[in-house]
């Protein structure tokens, strides 16, 4: 399966990649029969919807909800929105991309963009605005002594 | 007020504009391709200077080297307010405009101009010794950062190890890993430009690192060559294991911004600041390395840069290597 | 809690760039840097001073596939968090 993802991944990568949905565990998000445009990126935010596979033979489209550091690798935890319990839990290289917009089958609805969970601050701490010459600190610890 | 902290009349700063040399001599460093000439200084700061900074010069593609005046006075003691230095934190006091900045430190006062070439101007009370090469240098990194971002460039905090192909730059702010990280990698050999301070330019479209004397606890003297192009920017995190991901550009711009220092709190040249680094992303890959203290992190770069250029010529796609 | 009536905007010593769907944003004022998610970069676009908050709402709703009382409850959550982190503020405030 990792060649066949690899295989997905790639194509992503030259463009998107549309599937359809065959399952409600997404409703109202995304509801059976619609299509969804995937794209693969290099980080992914809590409350993206994922494509990934498990091991089996079909693609799952969940969202996720979490990292989580087990031992020394990096877990994502997925869910679908309407299932009660998470998924087992993927690793990054299980993920083809992210959901970036849905369409509807038929008619001539615009596309929908996934609106994922309001967890999207990272705070990278200060900046390095100063760097002072540390033989400046040598001297005032020198005659603090 | 600015500069009260280091002066006792900061309200006259503004009309600092000339001042009286300590004495006539002259020098002129070079570094990142660039040419600084230092006038007004006495026999004892000019001997002072030339012995710690090495003039080392290449010329950097077609581009002639641009030259910096720097006018140096004097400037009584009693300008300066005495600061008691037992358990005090040292700070810069820098003021930013759109034609100049002007900085206050311990024994010093600066202004850099852009009227319209860049210009610097220092007046210190110091005559030599480490009084005055401190004072000295904080002004001059500040001086190179803004020179550097004129002609494109940026000056980084960050950790560079180089093989003969191409450098790999090691982002992070202080207690990030970057002595420890240089400190394993020269212990095995590698070759370390600097572990604080680094220039980085854009030379022909790409990214090159550039030596300059900037460094903090594991001092490399100058070698040629001076510059090498720059593969890979990595952000750093102590941990566990030894691991390389990829880091998103995003991100990297973030680090990046966060870890160049001086000009990253200037409101008139971020934009700018902005223009060179994500100029310097789009360039070289950007990584994420989390390393433990042993150096088997040095084979994981090693192997990634291999992996790299196999990727480059196969087309495949991204895939996060952990041992 | 966010009022929906009220306007917010980025805090003068904001500045943002936005970049493959994310935004750096870097507070200068205290020297810190931000990176946000691609909806949290469009929801400060939005908030320019000049917008209600009910306003931002309408226009997410429009572009976004979610049902209005989410959007509503992760709009005022991430309005918070934007206070929090000193990247917005709001009019009543100035």
């Amino acid at each position: 399966m990792a060649l066949e993802t690899q295989l997905l991944r790639d194509f992503c990568q030259e463009g998107t990649l549309t599937f359809r949905v065959r399952d409600e565990c997404m409703t109202p998000v995304i509801f059976e029969g619609e299509n969804v445009i995937v794209t693969p990126c290099r980080f992914y935010w809590p409350g993206d919807i994922l494509v990934f596979h498990q091991g089996d033979a079909c693609l799952h489209i969940h969202r996720l909800i979490a990292y989580r550091l087990k031992g020394r690798s990096l877990q994502l935890l997925t869910r679908g929105d309407r299932s009660e319990s998470f998924d087992a839990p993927i690793h990054l290289d299980q993920v083809i991309g992210k959901v970036k917009a849905v369409s509807s089958r038929g008619g001539r609805d615009s596309l929908r963009r996934i609106w994922p969970l309001a967890r999207g601050i990272i705070d990278l701490g200060r900046m390095a605005a100063h760097l002072l010459v540390s033989r400046i600190r040598r001297v005032c610890s020198a005659q603090n002594t | 007020m600015f500069g009260a902290k280091y002066l006792t009349h900061p309200e006259t700063l503004t009309q600092w504009n000339t001042g009286l040399p300590l004495a006539q001599a002259t020098t002129e460093l070079c570094f990142a391709g660039d040419r600084y000439r230092f006038t007004g200084l006495s026999m004892e700061q000019r001997d002072l200077v030339e012995k710690i900074y090495p003039s080392c010069w290449e010329r950097l593609g077609s581009e002639a080297p641009g030259l910096t005046d720097v006018s140096v006075f004097y400037k009584a003691e009693s300008e300066f307010r005495e600061i008691e230095l037992k358990g005090w934190q040292y700070d810069l006091d820098i003021m930013y405009s759109e034609t100049m900045v002007q900085i206050a430190g311990l024994g010093f006062a600066a202004k850099i101009v852009w009227t319209p070439r860049l210009r610097g101007y220092l007046w210190t009370r110091e005559q030599g010794g480490e009084a005055f090469h401190g004072a000295f240098e904080n002004f001059l990194r500040i001086l190179i950062a803004y020179r550097l971002l004129e002609r494109g460039g940026v000056l980084l905090h960050s950790a560079t190890l180089t093989t003969d192909t191409g450098a790999s730059l090691f982002i992070g702010r202080s207690g990030q890993g970057k002595s420890t990280l240089s400190t394993m990698a020269l212990h095995a050999g590698k070759r370390v430009l600097s572990d604080d301070l680094n220039a980085v330019v854009i030379q022909g479209g790409f990214p090159w690192v550039i030596w300059v004397p900037f460094h903090g606890d594991v001092a490399s003297p100058f070698q040629r060559p001076l510059s090498i192009p720059l593969q890979a920017f990595y952000t750093l995190e102590k941990s566990c294991g030894n691991e390389v991901s990829l880091e998103p550009k995003t991100q990297m711009l973030a680090h990046l911004i966060s870890c160049s220092p001086y000009v990253n709190l200037d409101p008139y040249r971020y934009d700018r600041l902005i223009e060179c680094l994500n100029q310097m992303c789009g360039r070289a890959r950007c990584w994420r390395l989390k390393f433990r203290k042993d150096d088997g992190f040095l084979d994981l770069l090693a192997g990634n840069l291999i992996s790299e250029e196999r990727r480059a010529r196969t087309g495949s796609g991204n895939i996060s290597c952990a041992r | 809690m966010a009022n929906i009536e009220k306007i917010y905007a980025r805090s003068s010593e904001v500045r943002y760039r936005i970049l493959e769907d994310q935004a750096v944003v870097v507070r200068q004022d205290v020297a810190q840097v931000f990176v946000l998610s691609e909806v949290g970069a469009r929801v400060l676009e939005l908030l320019d001073g000049k917008r209600k908050l009910t306003d931002v709402r309408n226009l997410l709703l429009l572009e976004y596939a979610v049902d209005e009382a989410q959007l509503e409850q992760d709009l005022n959550e991430y309005i918070n968090r934007l206070k929090e982190a000193g990247i917005i503020h709001c009019s009543e405030d100035w």
